[in-house]
Formats: structure tokens, sequence, C-alpha cells
């Protein structure tokens, strides 16, 4: 298999005030094509970050880490705009959804971005949103679906690029437990379907349940690296 | 252009997110450059009409007088009709009107008071759209012709004269050599006008003038007035040609005063739409920040699905391009609307005397160019635009793990 992510030496240092406070202290990571990962880790280990680092959202103070085989070191903000639109698809805690675009524009906006044509992306859209179980609410706006509803949104639209890893930060932090399990188990189908890799950060042992390799982070390193019976 | 399709109309359901802070922009500009253009419109109609009203107070659009009449205006100073290279210019496509006079500095006098005043030796019939006093005549009548002896005095001289309509009255100027010369007049007619030409001219036929003053047919005067799409430079250019010897002299040279009004309207309006853009620019830049503030997370989100800096600084700048484009155009409507009512003038009757003090006439007619409409529409919306660059840069600045994590 080949490594979608690898991660060598990964530091990260934030400047707080007078002190320093290191977030990562030499994370080293590979993660394959098909993998679906959760990091799990008490409040300041450093899931977030290591998440932010690994979707180009910052950079690391040290360390490398290479991506569907694109370096992240070095690439100008437009570059590293670029890769999140075309090869990482995200799915945050909450505020996921554009809110004056409908289930189907918001999951068909990244396609937009990209260039496909307005058919195509209508069609890859529905479909999309028919996998995630919301066919028939194409035309509703964010604020018309139920929290765990603009999730499933959330998830279509990082899937309809078809990208090379899903980072999702979270996502389950505000659904109830009916909400949640479906969520992860239709994000299990998905990655099991698409093979594309998953990688979400969390707290949420349900999650956990649900992936087949779980990382623990402890004050910056990874204190555990484990496979899981799916 | 892509991400322009994308981002516009994007931009514009964005600006419909809060309809209310969206309306009272779409009011600030709208009403900013309606007040722009109709003030302008207002302000021009002012300074047409105290210029029309100056022009008609005995002065026209240019004058022809005999070297030196202008630093002391006596007969001695006259010049003889004019000649035919002269006269074929002023018949000509580019003068609409002219009038030849005599004007000279006298004495009226009546049973119980001598006052100074201009005396004018008039063709009534040329003085049509050159002068006021074609007519401007009532009570009374107005002077038969050039060889109509009698007087027309204004309604102020009168009374400050204690005379009236058929009275006599006796007037002393000095003639064409030099020599006081004196005779009586009947007031055949008495004319309205601003207070000063009612206190300061005398009018009689220019014949009868010509003869008190023992002047032949030599004139101290010619006013024209230029036809419609002539230019006054071009003009005044083509009769020094032919009368070099005289001086001819525009009416920004005769009235500098009147000049200086016209120029300063155009200051006002400058200033005038200068204050209301600050205005545009103070309310836009507020709802814009207010905007852009508001979807602190939503930025970061955009900026996480790949959206590049540029891409948020031109999504708001499309926003402001929309808001700040209709208002422009609501405001440029109305204003339209506003003028074409007051197509048929505004009256100032109610403030006649100050209208007759400043030289105005007494209805307004607000006018503006298509050509000053698209100017301003032109000016106000880039810079109305350009001012949200602000909350732009702000927004397209934003970190997006920040901007995310904001609440």
């Amino acid at each position: 298999m080949t490594a979608t992510v690898q991660c060598h030496d990964l530091v990260k240092r934030y400047k707080q005030g007078e002190t320093t406070v290191n977030a990562l202290k030499g994370v080293d990571l590979a993660v394959e094509a098909g993998e679906f990962v959760s990091i799990s880790g008490p409040s300041g280990s450093g899931k977030s970050t290591l998440l932010h680092i690994l979707g180009s959202l910052e950079r690391p103070t040290g360390g490398d880490v290479v991506l569907d085989g694109v370096a992240l070191s070095g690439l100008a903000k437009s570059e590293q705009a670029d890769l999140r639109l075309n090869r990482i698809g995200f799915v945050f805690q909450a505020y996921n959804l554009i809110p004056v675009l409908s289930a189907a524009e918001n999951t068909a906006f990244i396609l937009q971005l990209q260039g496909m044509n307005a058919r195509e992306r209508r069609r890859r859209a529905f479909e999309m949103l028919e996998r995630v179980g919301l066919a028939g609410m194409e035309d509703r706006r964010p604020g018309q679906l139920s929290g765990g509803q603009q999730q499933r949104v959330a998830v279509a639209r990082a899937l309809a690029s078809r990208p090379a890893i899903v980072l999702a930060d979270e996502p389950t932090a505000n659904l109830d437990s009916e909400n949640s399990d479906e969520l992860l188990t239709m994000m299990s189908e998905l990655n099991r379907e698409s093979g594309v890799t998953f990688i979400v950060a969390t707290h949420d042992p349900r999650v956990i349940a649900h992936t087949r390799r779980h990382l623990v982070l402890t004050d910056g390193r990874i204190e555990s690296d484990e496979s899981v019976a799916a | 252009m892509r991400i322009v399709g994308i981002l516009l109309p994007l931009a514009w359901r964005n600006l419909w997110r809060n309809r209310r802070r969206t309306l009272i922009t779409l009011l600030v500009v709208g009403v900013g450059v309606w007040s722009i253009l109709c003030f302008n419109a207002l302000l021009r109609a002012w300074a047409d009409s105290t210029l029309t009203g100056s022009l008609k107070n005995m002065t026209g659009e240019a004058q022809i007088h005999a070297p030196g009449y202008l630093d002391d205006p006596d007969m001695q100073k006259s010049f003889a009709p004019p000649a035919a290279d002269l006269a074929a210019v002023l018949n000509g496509d580019s003068v609409a009107r002219w009038a030849p006079r005599v004007r000279t500095p006298a004495i009226v006098r009546s049973e119980y008071k001598t006052l100074p005043v201009t005396l004018t030796g008039v063709v009534p019939d040329r003085e049509q759209d050159v002068s006021f006093i074609a007519d401007a005549v009532g009570p009374g009548r107005q002077l038969a012709g050039p060889g109509d002896d009698g007087v027309l005095l204004g309604r102020h001289l009168a009374d400050r004269l204690k005379t009236g309509l058929g009275k006599r009255v006796v007037i002393m100027a000095n003639d064409v050599n030099g020599k006081l010369a004196e005779r009586g007049a009947r007031v055949v007619g008495i004319f309205s006008a601003s207070r000063p030409m009612e206190d300061g001219f005398v009018f009689t036929g220019l014949e009868a003038a010509q003869a008190f003053l023992n002047a032949g047919n030599r004139l101290s005067e010619i006013s024209l007035m230029t036809a419609r799409d002539a230019n006054l430079d071009e003009v005044l250019a083509n009769l020094k040609a032919v009368a070099p010897k005289l001086d001819i002299e525009g009416w920004p040279d005769l009235e500098p005063m009147t000049k200086g009004i016209h120029d300063l309207t155009h200051g006002f309006v400058v200033i005038w739409l200068w204050v209301m853009f600050v205005l545009i620019a103070i309310g836009v830049v507020n709802t814009q920040l207010m905007a852009v503030f508001e979807r602190i997370r939503e930025f970061g989100l955009l900026q996480a699905l790949g959206f590049r800096p540029g891409w948020v600084l031109m999504e708001v700048l499309l926003e402001a391009v929309q808001i700040v484009g209709l208002g422009v155009a609501l405001g440029a409507l109305s204003a339209a609307l506003t003028i074409f009512a007051l197509h048929d003038g505004l009256s100032l009757s109610g403030l006649a005397r100050g209208a007759d003090f400043l030289g105005m006439e007494r209805v307004l007619y607000p006018r503006l160019a298509p050509s000053e409409f698209i100017t301003t529409i032109l000016l106000i919306w880039p810079l109305g635009v350009l001012t949200a660059l602000w909350p732009a840069r702000r927004a397209a600045r934003f970190d997006a793990v920040e901007a995310m994590r904001s609440t």
C-alpha cells in the first residue's frame, strides 16, 4: 500500500505571551491509502494541531509532511489553498456549511471551484446526498436541516470531489448518540466503498469503535498506535 | 472570470442575509447619490438663473465699446455704427441677437428730487432676449421705437423722485462734445426689475438719445447674445478680428462677480459630492465591516475548503459592487424622476425679494446633462466599492484556523 500521509519528526510550538507551548514534540506518522484512523487524547494533547498541519491549514515549526505525494513545507498560501481544494476533504465540529447555499449547492461547491460543469456537479451532488441519506433534501438550506443532517451534507461535500484524504475534527461533538451512530456508520461505509483515507480527531469512544486504527496523542507525542478489528 | 461567476451570485445572496442592514445601506447610498445629483441640478439652475438675470441686466453675453468707455463711460467715447465686416459677424449665425445703445451718465430731476442715473437709448425691439427692458414695462407703455423721446423709469426710482406715469422729468447729461445738454421728457412707462436696475437706469429711444446728446448716429455700446451652440470665445475672436480698434469683451470680464459665482457653483457641487461621498463611504465601510466580523467563521471555512485569500477579498468586494451599484442606480433613478418632475420649473415666488436681490429669475429650471449623470455614477460606484477594500482585506487576512475557532 502507498502512504497517503507521511509525517517525520513533526514539531509545533506556539508563542503565548512570554511562554512557548509545545503542541507537537516530534510526531512520526504514516497513514496508508484507504485507512480509517482515529486520533484521541486529552484536551491540549495536539490532536487538532496535527489535523490542521496535515490539512495544510497550519505550518509546522519543524519536521516534514508529505500528503498524497506533495511535500507541504515551502508551499505558498495559494498552493496550500489549491491543495486543500483538490486533495483534502474537511468535516468540522460545527459550522460546516455555507448558510446561503442549499444542501446540493454546498455539496457541489468544491466541484464548482474546481471547474466541473454544472450538469456533472449537480449529478454528483445529488448522488452523494443520496448516499448520505439526504435524498429529497437537496434544496434545503443549512438552517432548514438538523445538526446531524448538516454533518451528513459536510461529509457528502468532503467526498464529492473524491479527495485523497478526509480530515474530520470532532465530527460528532454536537450530535446526539443516534445521529452520531448514523453518521459514523455512514462514514465507515463510505470509507470502505470509496477507498478514501479518513483521519478523525475525537474524544468520542463511539468514533474510535468505528475506526480501524487508533492513535492516542499525549502531550504532543503519539503514545499508542493500535490497529482495531473493524 | 470563472471565479467571479461563482462569487457573484454568492455575494448577492450574502447581501440579503441581513435584509434590514442591506436596505439601510441602500438607503444611505441612494439618498447620497440622489442628493448629489439633485443638489448639482439645483445649483446649476441657480447659477444659470443668476447668470441669465445678470446678463439681462444690460450686460448681454458680450459688449462692444469705444476704447476707454468702460473706465469713463461718457458720450465722448462713442463709436460709429457697425461697418460692413462687423455687421456681417453680428448678423451671422453665431450671434442670436444684438442691440445698439447709447448709454451715458445723466441726472434726472423731478419737482422734488434730483438723482444720478444712466441714460440709455435703446431700440425696444432689438432689446428682446438681450436685456430685461423688452419685457419689464408696466404700468404705461413700452417705447414706440428708436425715435420715441418719452422715458421709462424704474418703479423705485419713480417713487424716490415722487413722480409717475405721464409726468415730466428733466434729464441732464454731457453731450458728445462734452457740453451739458438738458431736456424735459414725459414718463411714458414704469418698469420693474431688480432694485439696482430700477434705481440706476432711465430708458429712451436710441435716436432720441442720439439727438439729445448731439451724437449723430454714433453708439456707445452694442450688447449681444450668442447663438445656442456658439462658443463665446470664438465669437469674441471673430468680432475682434473685424473690429480691432474697438473694445470687445465677454461677460466673464464684464461681470467678474457673476463669473465668480458661476465658478463657485462648480466648487460647491464638488464639495457636496465629497461630503456625501464620505457619508456613503462610512455607511458602506460600517456595514461591510459588520458583515465581515459576523462571518469570521465562514471565511475560515471557505479558506479551509480551498478558497485563496484573493477570492475572499473578491467575495467581499463583489458584495460592495452590488450594494453600491444598486444604491447608485436607485439614487440616480430617483434623482432623474425628481429633476423630471421639476422640468416645468421650481417657483421662487415666495422668495421674490431675495431672488431679485441675487439677480435671479423667479423660476429655477433644474437640469442635468446625461453625461453628468453618468460621470457621477462612474465616480461614486467604483469609489464606494474601493471603500470596502479595508473590510475585504481584513476578511482575506483572517487565519483559517483562528477564524474557525472564533465564536
